[in-house]
């Protein structure tokens, strides 16, 4: 491959193949973070458009100075996609070289969101979860509670789980995978068991143009870690809440979309994962603090997975190679 | 080629092997216009990272009735590259507006000229003379190309003069053009290059720290100026003598700083749906002060993605 002359591009199987480990992806979103800490990335809040409800289209865009890698991901978000089969989204990423501009690769953008995702969340919990939490709880259970849980089990002592669905059905599917595994796990129809005593509650409640907040965020118990990666949409912020540290991943992002009406929180964040991952704010500093994270996802942190799978992939030389 | 499984990738020879023709370029890029004015086009200003080498851009649109969702992300080097790598590079990617699922990922480099050239042509329709004759290019390069052929294709375009910073540059352009039948020569001095012809062209690279050299005074009454460049090669005050100035889109206008310092007239989308007046008089001085939007890289995206199926031109991709 040669510069300005060709890219790569890596297809949703060579980027699972390439199996990277949940600690890597969290280690190079962690560095990332540590970058954006000390001023030396560039981003910018996602550009959207919204062409009517049920309907949207995206673009994040992020670049790092170390490795040099500027990308973007593109993706529409499609609310009744399951009816035809789809899925409600199918992201793809370009990355490019930050020195002079031209394309390194083309990659397939799903199991990267998924697993950058739970990154994130797990970034977010090395400073704010108890590092003894071994309950967890789900609410929705789609590829996120999947990843999420893998990736958790792998870095907290994990004893039990507790998964609520919207619908019950999605639930046991999700229930029925987790124990192959061996974990022992409850389905429940009302959430607020997903959530009450729960050490560390995963909220992926997908975007509904009809959706009605349902988690009183009284029913977060003390010394618990909320990693609510659908920007808390289900919570009712309107209810009293007592959260201690309550993160977001990009205090621009984040102030963008309370500001576009999309994000419901009603405060100012107390700190964001750069904050945090920089050592400029304290995470959890008491076991009994409620703590959480509130988030949409961080294209800093795609540019930063992807780059890392490139890399990967250009040793490993998986991956086809395409003319520019 | 499987919804949600496959997509094409076009390469830039690619694209060139689908011949697109300027006309058909300006048709995509007229009918997005249309349904820009009727509000059935949804974008937003550019996204821009500025880094110490290079600025990268994401742009975005959609458009429900034509069928298409697109972004286009390219790099734009901070300083005037010389020899083989280009000023901007990047793709297009074209999406189903329905499904969200992504079709093409196409080379951007033709697709920016072509669009850009379009958009001045859409414009030019409305805000140039029928009868012009004569173009004045200030900067060579890919624009100076594209925005040549687009206008020869609508105006009795005889006479080409060619500008650059750098003399070989206009050479390698005018003899260029003498190869395509124009009559056409280089000059040692950007107001050669403006006074005396029906249109002028300015597409100097879009760079950090422009200087504004060109003053709208050197331009012939009864002549049409686009300024490709965002306006930055030209005196900002001296434009306000034009009678009248349109852009390709309002708010972008403000979010990318363009260098027109009043109100505009309208928006070219106005001009093709005829709620903004064109040109008045054979002797109206107009101009456009663009800096291109998305939904252009989106439509013409679209064009070429259709051409190339028909075709069979192309690299499918499993996702």
């Amino acid at each position: 491959m040669k510069l300005g002359h060709d890219m790569l591009f890596l297809s949703d199987a060579d980027i699972a193949a390439a199996d990277v480990s949940s600690r890597a992806l969290a280690d190079s979103v962690d560095t990332m973070l540590k970058a954006k800490a000390a001023g030396t990335t560039v981003t910018k809040p996602k550009l959207g458009i919204y062409p009517k409800p049920g309907t949207f289209f995206q673009a994040m865009a992020g670049a790092l100075s170390a490795p040099a890698y500027a990308g973007v991901k593109w993706t529409g978000v499609i609310h009744d996609n399951d009816k035809r089969g789809l899925p409600h989204v199918s992201p793809l990423i370009l990355l490019n070289d930050v020195a002079t501009g031209l394309p390194l690769a083309l990659m397939d953008g799903k199991w990267i969101t998924t697993h950058r995702t739970a990154a994130l969340t797990l970034v977010g919990a090395r400073y704010l979860a108890r590092p003894d939490s071994s309950t967890i709880g789900f609410v929705a259970c789609g590829v996120q509670a999947r990843s999420h849980l893998l990736t958790f089990r792998e870095h907290f002592p994990l004893k039990r789980a507790v998964a609520y669905s919207r619908r019950r059905e999605t639930a046991e599917a999700f229930a029925a995978d987790v124990r192959e595994t061996g974990m022992p796990i409850e389905v429940v129809s009302d959430p607020r068991k997903a959530v009450e005593g729960m050490d560390i509650v995963i909220s992926s409640v997908p975007e509904s143009p009809n959706l009605v907040p349902f988690i009183d965020p009284a029913w977060f118990s003390p010394g618990s870690y909320a990693g609510l990666l659908d920007v808390s949409r289900g919570v009712q912020w309107d209810r009293p809440f007592a959260f201690d540290v309550l993160a977001t991943d990009d205090h621009e992002q984040s102030q963008s979309m309370v500001k576009s009406g999309r994000l419901k929180y009603p405060k100012p964040f107390d700190t964001d994962l750069a904050d945090l991952a920089g050592g400029r704010k304290k995470g959890r500093t008491t076991a009994t603090q409620r703590t959480g994270l509130v988030f949409s996802g961080l294209a800093l942190a795609d540019v930063a997975v992807a780059g890392a799978i490139y890399q990967g992939a250009l040793k490993a030389g998986r991956g086809q190679v395409l003319p520019l | 080629m499987k919804l949600g499984k496959e997509i094409l990738y076009l390469s830039d020879a690619d694209v060139l092997a689908c011949a697109l023709a300027p006309g058909a370029v300006r048709g995509a890029v007229e009918a997005m216009f249309l349904a820009k004015a009727n509000g059935e086009a949804v974008m937003k200003p550019k996204l821009g990272l500025h880094t110490k080498e290079t600025l990268f851009l994401a742009m975005v649109g959609g458009m429900e009735r034509a069928g298409f969702a697109g972004m286009k992300w390219v790099g734009v080097a901070n300083t005037i590259r010389h020899g083989n790598q280009p000023h901007i590079s990047g793709h297009v990617v074209v999406n189903d507006f329905t499904t969200g699922m992504p079709l093409a990922v196409i080379d951007a480099r033709w697709i920016t000229g072509a669009r850009t050239a379009a958009i001045t042509a859409v414009a030019a329709k409305h805000l140039a003379r029928k009868d012009s004759a004569s173009i004045g290019f200030v900067a060579c390069g890919v624009q100076g190309r594209a925005n040549l052929e687009a206008l020869a294709d609508l105006f009795p375009v005889k006479r080409v003069t060619g500008y650059s910073r750098r003399r070989e540059t206009a050479e390698a352009f005018a003899a260029w053009a003498r190869g395509r039948g124009f009559e056409a020569r280089a000059v040692g001095t950007a107001e050669e290059a403006v006074k005396d012809h029906d249109i002028v062209v300015t597409s100097v690279p879009v760079v950090p720290k422009p200087q504004p050299t060109l003053d709208a005074s050197w331009l012939a009454p009864g002549s049409f100026a686009a300024a490709v460049d965002l306006g930055f090669s030209w005196k900002g005050e001296t434009l306000t003598q034009l009678d009248r100035v349109v852009t390709d889109d309002l708010d972008q206008a403000v979010t990318e700083k363009l260098t027109y310092p009043k109100p505009y007239h309208g928006e070219v989308s106005g001009l093709v749906a005829g709620k903004t007046p064109g040109r008045q008089s054979a002797a109206e001085r107009t101009g456009l002060v663009f800096a291109g939007i998305g939904l252009a890289d989106v439509a013409v995206g679209a064009a070429v993605y259709e051409a190339a199926r028909a075709k069979g031109i192309g690299h499918v991709l499993g996702l």
